[in-house]
Parts: structure tokens; C-alpha cells; sequence
């Protein structure tokens, strides 16, 4: 009763926006929103305003935090920067390299750690042990290794990626069901046709979970090392606008960066959802 | 079913079945287990829970390996499964979630290398069979746990076997299902002709669909005695109202009430005992 009272009041607006004028009429026919949406939609409009309140009236210092309006402008500002776009799409192109590296190297490892029970005896101690060891301590190795440029932060964005997906391959290997493993024996499936009709399709939630977990790794590895081997690229500019105090403009990159990692999540949910259909069926 | 030739379609020899515990005891669960069956045979297993009956099922279709003896199918020695000859039904259905009904009916058919369109006519034609043809697109998990056992048959029956083991294939049902999906299975047999052995908790189910219903002894699995059921098929429901039918239940109900209870005996001295060892170690 009282969740019903609180969501309508958004709901309402909705309404009257539609009576208002025809082109928001027509926008409402493609886009829906439910009443979480804009739930969500009012969260945001009450902290946005209270944050821009906060720093306008120097509760805040606006050393330290900056406005959304200035944020916004300065978000425009560095996107007509050719300097910051390439810099972003580097970023963003060594990001898809290392979680590709991760995302094979992951999943075969995983597979075999999960279909063979001696490889998981040999590596997944070592594997377990690895991913649960703090990888920071070891960038100044990756930055001995492999220098500051491109290379050190795509091996080290795939190698924090790779843990994640092997590990979680692994457990949805281990995890299929042993009776549909036998029904298939059963029926005379030779084993690339078990691995094929069973093994594939019965671990693909997991699989497919171990994956968003390597791409958030892989993001975190390819920024923390931006960060810390920072000549040029984003972690450069994030660097220096944070010293000569552009506190909007390290806002705009971070929020440019959180609103990339927001997409590739709806992008990835999306798929999720339309790859395993036959899930929605079960309760 | 009239015609039951006299070779018999599966023959068990001295079946033996041991294991090492992981406290490194020796368990017999099958000792020396001998049983013919013949062909277009209904038999029924039945005893008490650790007697070993599902795993002398899983034996008879080369699912596990007997310690010792010998099991044959068609006189030929089985050592692993036989798709061609054997199907199984197991007690949860086992159908793969993310396929449709029709396309976990064609599995095994796929498996055997059969092609798209045939299989898919197999498929449909034992779906029909088993009365769930309008449901060939739906997933598993759309379907009543009654139903998803019958696309199981179904699944089973398309590969043609002469033979099914099923493994309590209506034990996870409710009492009515299981009535009128053991009627239907009788049905669907005098269709196909095929020979059954079944594993069941049920002495009702046993008596009713049974030719022969084998009684088993506790731990470790022996034949006790064997029950023939001389009634014509199809099964009609008054049969289970009958007075032919309520002297065999209780015939059977006596003999499994020593056995359940000795088992039970030995069940709680051996937890007594674990609980002995835990302290002393």
C-alpha cells in the first residue's frame, strides 16, 4: 500500500507529460518506462539536485567536488577534445583486448580445470590462491616488465581478468547435473556430443556470469594501471586535472567512464537474458 | 505381451556388486544376483531402500560394472550402454531445461547420428504416443512434473529399444498421477511390446503392472522370492479393487515387511556404531 503511494506520484507526472504536447505522446509510445524506471529516475533527480545544492552554497568546497551543472559543461568541453576522445577510445580499445585475452584464456583454462580432474588438482590451488592475493602488489612487476605504454596495462587488465573466469568457468563446469550427464551416457552420446549437449548449454548462466566478472575486471585492471603508468591516456588526464584542481573535469572523465561500464552492463544483461529463454520458463 | 517366446530377452548371472566405503569397508550390495527376463516381460524390482535394485538396474543397461557375474543381453555380454537395445527413464526425468519437448525427444536419435527430419518424425510420432503432441515447443519446466515423466518415455521409446529399465519412474509423483500414469504406461506397452523392468518403492504399482515382481532382501541385495501376477493386459482399474489383486499386495506387503525391518535395524545399529567410532577416533 504505502510502496503503491510513494511510486505514483512519478507515474502521475507521466500522465500529465503525455497530455502536454504530442511529440512527448509519440516518444512514450517506443519508450515505457515502468515504475521502477522512473523511481530510479527520481532518485537521481533528488540527489543531482541536492549535490548541486551542496556545492553552491559552499557546504561542499568546489575544490573538492563540482557542481553536475559544471560537470555537464565540462563533460561537453572534453568531448570536443581530440586529445581526451583518443584517449578514451585507447582506454576503451585496450580494454576489449585484454578481457578478449581473458575471456579465451578464462574460459579454456576453466573448462579444463572442470572436465579434468587431475588439471584442477594441479592448477586450481595455485589459480584459487593467485585470484585471492591482492594483484596491485604486483604492477611495479608489470610496469618492470612490460614498461608504461599499452602493453603493461592490457596484460595486466587480462591478467585480472582472467582469475575471475577461470574460477567461475570452473565451478560451472563442476556444477552441471551428473543425472543429465548419465541420461546422456544413457542414450550413447560419444563425449564431444556430451560436452556439446550437455556440458555447453548446462554451464552457460554460469559462463556467461564468469564473463561479466572478467569484464569488470579487466576494465578495473586496464584503469588501475592508467592510473599508475599515467604519460598519456586517461589515467594521464584524470592525473592532471586532479592536480591543477579541475575537479569538474575529473568528475566528467570518471562519470564518462561509469556511464561506459553502465552500458556494457546493459548490453551484456540484455544478452544474458536472450540467450538463456528457456530459464524465464522455470516457477 | 501374449507372445513371450521362450528365450529370454536378458539373462543375469551371479551378479555381484561390492564397494570400498570411504572408511575403507567392504559393502556388498548385489550378492550373486540370477534372473532371466523374458522377451515382452513386465518386471517389477522391489525392496527395501539400500537393497541394491537400482543399481542392479543400472547394471542390466552398462551403466555401472558388476564386481563379478555376468549380465547378457540377446546373448551378448553387456559391458557398457547399448542405446539400440537398452533405454532408461530415470526417476527425475532427467530432460535437458533448455531444450523444447520435441527436441529432448529426438535427443538420443541425434546422438545415434539420425537425421533432422527423420528423427523429427520419430519424435512427433512418440510424443503423440505418450498424448503430449500439442506441447512439442514447450520447455520442461512449463510442463507438470507428470508430464515431463511422459516426454521421458517418450524420449526413451523413440530410440526403439527392446528393452526399458526404468529407474522408480513415478516416485517423485503424487498418488493419483502415479495411478493414472501407470495405466497409461500399460497402455503404451501393449502399443510397443516392449520388455520392462522396473524399480519401484510401490506394491500397488508393482502388483498392478507387473508379469512378475521380484522381491529383494536387505543389504546385501539377494532375490528373495519371486511373485507372478496372472492377469491378462491390458490392465483394467478394477483390477486394483479386486480380491486377486488385494491377496497379492499382501502377500508382497508381508514378505518386504521383514525385509524393510530388518533393514531399518541394521540402519540404526550402523549409525550407532558410526557414532561409537567418532567418539573412540
Amino acid at each position: 500500500m504505502s510502496t503503491d503511494q510513494t511510486v505514483r506520484p512519478p507515474a502521475g507526472i507521466a500522465v500529465s507529460g503525455r497530455g502536454a504536447g504530442p511529440a512527448p505522446a509519440s516518444r512514450a509510445r517506443w519508450w515505457r518506462p515502468s515504475r521502477t524506471t522512473w523511481g530510479i529516475l527520481a532518485v537521481l533527480a533528488v540527489w543531482l539536485v541536492a549535490w548541486e545544492l551542496t556545492v553552491r552554497t559552499g557546504l561542499i568546497s568546489s575544490t573538492f567536488a563540482a557542481a553536475p551543472s559544471e560537470v555537464a559543461v565540462a563533460m561537453v568541453e572534453l568531448a570536443g577534445d581530440g586529445n581526451v576522445r583518443s584517449a578514451f577510445a585507447a582506454a576503451i580499445g585496450m580494454f576489449v583486448v585484454a578481457f578478449a585475452i581473458a575471456a579465451v584464456a578464462g574460459v579454456l583454462m576453466g573448462a579444463a580445470m572442470g572436465l579434468s580432474r587431475i588439471a584442477y588438482r594441479v592448477f586450481h590451488p595455485v589459480i584459487l590462491g593467485l585470484f585471492s592475493t591482492p594483484k596491485m602488489i604486483f604492477i611495479p612487476i608489470f610496469i618492470l616488465v612490460a614498461g608504461f605504454g599499452v602493453a603493461s596495462k592490457i596484460s595486466y587488465g587480462a591478467v585480472s581478468g582472467f582469475f575471475p573466469v577461470a574460477v567461475t568457468v570452473t565451478a560451472g563446469v563442476r556444477m552441471v547435473d551428473r543425472r543429465l550427464l548419465l541420461a546422456a551416457r544413457s542414450m550413447g552420446a560419444s563425449r564431444p556430443q556430451t560436452l556439446r549437449s550437455v556440458v555447453v548449454p548446462g554451464s552457460l548462466p554460469t559462463v556467461m556470469a564468469a564473463l561479466w566478472y572478467g569484464m569488470k575486471h579487466a576494465l578495473l585492471g586496464v584503469l588501475i594501471m592508467e592510473l599508475f603508468a599515467s604519460q598519456e591516456g586517461i589515467g594521464h588526464y584524470i592525473g592532471l586535472y586532479t592536480s591543477t584542481f579541475r575537479t569538474d573535469r575529473v568528475f566528467a572523465l570518471v562519470l564518462g567512464l561509469a556511464l561506459f561500464a553502465i552500458l556494457l552492463g546493459s548490453l551484456w544483461r540484455w544478452q544474458e537474458k536472450r540467450l538463456s529463454r528457456w530459464r524465464g520458463t522455470h516457477g | 505381451m501374449a507372445e513371450t517366446t521362450t528365450a529370454p530377452a536378458l539373462t543375469v548371472t551371479e551378479v555381484t556388486m561390492a564397494y570400498q566405503t570411504q572408511r575403507g569397508h567392504t559393502v556388498v550390495a548385489l550378492d550373486r544376483v540370477s534372473l532371466d527376463v523374458r522377451r515382452g516381460e513386465f518386471v517389477s524390482l522391489i525392496g527395501p531402500s539400500g537393497c541394491g535394485k537400482s543399481t542392479l538396474l543400472y547394471i542390466l543397461g552398462g551403466l555401472r560394472r558388476q564386481t563379478s557375474g555376468e549380465v547378457t543381453l540377446d546373448g551378448q555380454r553387456v559391458t557398457g550402454p547399448t542405446p539400440r537395445k537398452v533405454g532408461f527413464v530415470f526417476q527425475d526425468y532427467t530432460l535437458f531445461p533448455w531444450r523444447t519437448i520435441i527436441s529432448n525427444v529426438e535427443v538420443g536419435l541425434e546422438f545415434r547420428g539420425m537425421g533432422r527430419r527423420e528423427r523429427r518424425e520419430h519424435a512427433a510420432h512418440n510424443l503423440d504416443l505418450v498424448g503430449l503432441g500439442a506441447f512439442a515447443n514447450a520447455y520442461p519446466g512449463e510442463l507438470s512434473g507428470g508430464m515431463q515423466q511422459r516426454v521421458a518415455i517418450a524420449r526413451a521409446l523413440s530410440m526403439d529399444p527392446e528393452i526399458l529399465l526404468m529407474d522408480e519412474p513415478f516416485g517423485a509423483l503424487d498418488e493419483q498421477t502415479r495411478t493414472v500414469l501407470g495405466e497409461e504406461l500399460d497402455r503404451i506397452l501393449e502399443k510397443t511390446g516392449k520388455t520392462i523392468v522396473f524399480v519401484t518403492h510401490s506394491l500397488s504399482e508393482a502388483v498392478f503392472l507387473s508379469d512378475r515382481v521380484v522381491v529383494m532382501s536387505a543389504r546385501p541385495g539377494r532375490i528373495k522370492e519371486i511373485l507372478t501376477v496372472d492377469e491378462p493386459r491390458p490392465r483394467q482399474p478394477a483390477f486394483s479393487t479386486s480380491t486377486a489383486f488385494t491377496d497379492l499386495r499382501n502377500g508382497l506387503f508381508d514378505l518386504l515387511h521383514e525385509e524393510v525391518r530388518a533393514a531399518t535395524l541394521a540402519e540404526m545399529s550402523g549409525a550407532g556404531l558410526a557414532v561409537d567410532g567418532g567418539r573412540r577416533g
